[in-house]
């Protein structure tokens, strides 16, 4: 007797369906997942101004970050860049202290924090005391 | 002249082969990168920071919003709770730090007042989770 040939084999992937699928999937997992970096920040929170002993206007090593940026010492206001040129000129290797103003954003008091603590300033942040 | 006949279209899906393929990296790629994970109360606009320290984001951040909301999670709170909250919070996690993501414009004393009320509740550790500068 004689047989006939197997027929060759034709893997055939339904690839529509797989398609289908792995979209599903991607658009599930683009929508579902978060992928933001994330800093973190170390705070190292002080007394409040009153328990630091600290009166108004501040003494020179305690800064008053004011809600439009600036900042104010005992020797008066001054922006954020002549602030760190005053700390500077001091040749001091104290810390700092800021003290946000009551009305003064998180982000204003970060952006000082940051820029003391690039030139290599330990800050402490500080509060004024609650009414 | 006689012009030649069109080759027959060929009924494999060779041609989709290669959208599979980059279909594929794009799913590995949030797969790995990306945490899915429950939804936060509400989102704060971050602060952005300098720091350098990278950090996982924790589903269980101490979240304050500029309109003065509090959520631990997806849980909201209001602020007159934070101590009872984060006593909680200290007891079933006594060993972690405690994250807080405040919104870019939350009053800075109000972000150091509820910094001061997680030591009052015994917390150990806070720091803040920014974004970092563009």
């Amino acid at each position: 007797m004689k047989l006939a040939p197997a027929a060759p084999m034709t893997a055939r992937v339904p690839l529509t369906a797989l398609v289908d699928v792995v979209f599903i999937l991607l658009f599930f997992f683009m929508l579902a997942s978060r992928s933001l970096d994330w800093r973190v920040l170390e705070i190292d929170l002080g007394e409040t101004a009153i328990d630091a002993g600290l009166q108004a206007p501040p003494p020179n090593n305690a800064f008053l970050v004011l809600p439009n940026g600036e900042l104010h010492n005992g020797d008066g206001q001054m922006a954020l860049a002549d602030a760190i040129g005053f700390y500077q000129r001091a040749d001091s290797n104290a810390g700092i202290a800021l003290l946000p103003a009551p009305e003064t954003a998180s982000q204003t008091l970060i952006d000082a924090l940051d820029a003391f603590t690039a030139i290599g300033v330990q800050v402490t942040l500080t509060r004024l005391p609650t009414q | 002249m006689r012009l030649k006949s069109p080759a027959p279209a060929s009924e494999s899906n060779h041609g989709m082969l290669p959208l599979i393929n980059i279909v594929f990296l794009l799913m590995i790629f949030f797969m790995l990168v990306g945490a899915v994970s429950v939804p936060d109360a509400f989102e704060p606009e971050p602060i952005r920071s300098e720091a350098l320290r990278s950090a996982e984001r924790d589903p269980h951040s101490l979240l304050i919003s500029a309109d003065g909301r509090f959520a631990l999670g997806p849980d909201e709170f209001r602020g007159q709770e934070i101590e009872q909250v984060l006593s909680r919070w200290r007891i079933k996690n006594p060993d972690q730090a405690l994250s807080v993501r405040a919104g870019a414009r939350v009053r800075a004393e109000v972000l150091l007042n509820t910094i001061e009320a997680a030591k009052r509740a015994g917390v150990q550790e806070v720091v803040l989770l920014t974004r970092r500068r563009p």
